[in-house]
């Protein structure tokens, strides 16, 4: 009987336990959602997420190694055929290397001409990927650059070949990067060659969508996509990717624009977060601050 | 002493299941699929011990996963909450000391809590159609929660299972 009752009492405060937990939950969710980037809770998440950089870091190595552990398995599961095509494929490899290396001091020359113009045009932090979403559902990266490096909220992130993103939350040494191809970002963008404006958003497929176009847009495969800098969340004139498909609506106009981001995340390790970009944006800066420090 | 040995493994247990996910689980993710072991951890530890575990675990893994991964703070505790509950009292209802009621109830509540964690992706601005996160997302991530979730299976039951009531050396189940 007194054991019946105990449980009974043990049930009971289990319960009420449930429902003060649930509605903790619930207040959490409705405060998350409506406090700006800068309340508690999103400060707290910054804080932890600088916390974790470094696991993210190690677990950068363990992907190495899975990479490493399929490739083994690849190479020890090859039969003859794949082995004597491996070898012929080695000896025009070899030959190859030879050329590779002319192009090699080629390319380090060219490097050069591109960092000295880079050096007038953009300015930014450079900033090395240390750790990569641990959800399906972000997109996002880490970064090792802060707010102690003069990284803010907002500010456009570009890997060697294009936009990848824009940084979502600063910690002191890390920040949070949302790819362009995330569900949730979106950025205002052009079609190159025909000034169309749009807005390219991310979906969960990992393609890029380019929406928004007026009715006499034109858009066709291969034309490149920048930023066009309306609303001011993304630098403009940086190239985003090119139009892999245009689905025509009624009237040729196109309904749906697939753009391929020219910037791969997945094979990413450095990163630069721009400040700014060009000569012109420079000046104006300095001549909205009053013409100080050059 | 006793229900610090009880304790001990489930937080030990909880400590692996957040390093899996932050160190291991971006690394084994197939194209868009990514195992959720926190969340797999809760519900073996709901279907395990459906009598011992209540909802703290999985609202303080919830909590801990929404502030280290970038998800709306309190979602996923949440989630966890419901689902872990909803997922012992089917199992405490329906066990009939099989492999088959574990493994189906790990199996529907894995797709349940991607399903919940999509609707509230969805509804915290992701751009995109219910249809296209239950074909990108839910699918492909409840099914590896649940090859996660059958894997672990046996080695949670066998570190967590209940302590006999008949003393030490005693089959819990006779």
């Amino acid at each position: 009987m007194a054991l019946h009752r105990q449980n009974n009492a043990g049930g009971f405060a289990s319960r009420i336990l449930l429902v003060v937990l649930l509605v903790v939950s619930i207040v959490l969710v409705t405060v998350y959602s409506r406090e700006g980037e800068s309340g508690p809770l999103h400060t707290a998440q910054a804080v932890a997420g600088d916390v974790v950089a470094p696991l993210s870091l190690a677990g950068a190595y363990v992907q190495s190694g899975t990479e490493q552990a399929q490739d083994a398995v690849a190479d020890a599961t090859a039969d003859e055929d794949t082995l004597s095509a491996l070898r012929e494929s080695n000896q025009q490899l070899r030959a190859l290397v030879a050329q590779t290396e002319e192009y090699r001091q080629e390319a380090a020359r060219l490097q050069e001409l591109l960092d000295m113009t880079d050096r007038f045009n953009i300015d930014g932090i450079s900033a090395r990927v240390v750790g990569r979403s641990a959800t399906a559902w972000n997109q996002t990266i880490s970064i090792d650059a802060g707010r102690e490096d003069g990284v803010e909220a907002g500010m456009t992130v570009m890997g060697s070949t294009g936009v990848l993103g824009q940084v979502a939350s600063v910690g002191a040494t890390t920040s949070e990067v949302r790819l362009l191809t995330d569900s949730q970002s979106g950025a205002a963008a052009m079609v190159q060659s025909s000034r169309a404006e749009g807005i390219v958003r991310g979906s969960l497929e990992g393609l890029l969508y380019l929406e928004d176009l007026d009715e006499e847009a034109q858009a066709a495969v291969g034309d490149v996509v920048v930023t066009s800098g309306l609303g001011g969340s993304y630098t403009s004139g940086l190239i985003i990717g090119t139009v892999v498909r245009v689905d025509e609506g009624e009237g040729g106009s196109p309904a749906t624009v697939v753009v391929s981001p020219n910037a791969d995340a997945s094979s990413l390790e450095e990163v630069t977060v721009v400040r700014s970009v060009g000569a012109s944006s420079t000046t104006d800066e300095s001549s909205t601050e009053g013409g100080g420090e050059q | 002493m006793t229900d610090l040995r009880d304790t001990l493994p489930v937080v030990v247990g909880a400590v692996v299941a957040v390093l899996l996910q932050l160190i291991v689980a971006p690394a084994i993710a197939l194209f868009s699929a990514m195992p959720n072991f926190i969340a797999v951890y809760c519900l073996l530890v709901a279907i395990v011990r459906p009598t011992f575990s209540g909802p703290v675990l999985p609202f303080v893994l919830g909590l801990v996963a929404d502030l280290c991964v970038g998800t709306p703070v309190g979602s996923s505790s949440l989630t966890l909450v419901i689902v872990c509950f909803i997922a012992s009292r089917v199992f405490a209802a329906l066990n009939n000391d099989t492999v088959l009621i574990p493994l189906v109830v790990m199996a529907v509540a894995s797709f349940l809590l991607e399903l919940v964690m999509g609707l509230f992706a969805l509804s915290f601005g992701a751009g995109a159609d219910i249809v296209s996160a239950l074909i990108y997302r839910v699918l492909p991530c409840g099914l590896y929660d649940c090859v996660i979730g059958l894997i672990l299976f046996p080695l949670v039951s066998r570190l967590l299972a209940p302590p006999s009531p008949m003393g030490p050396g005693t089959p819990a189940h006779l």
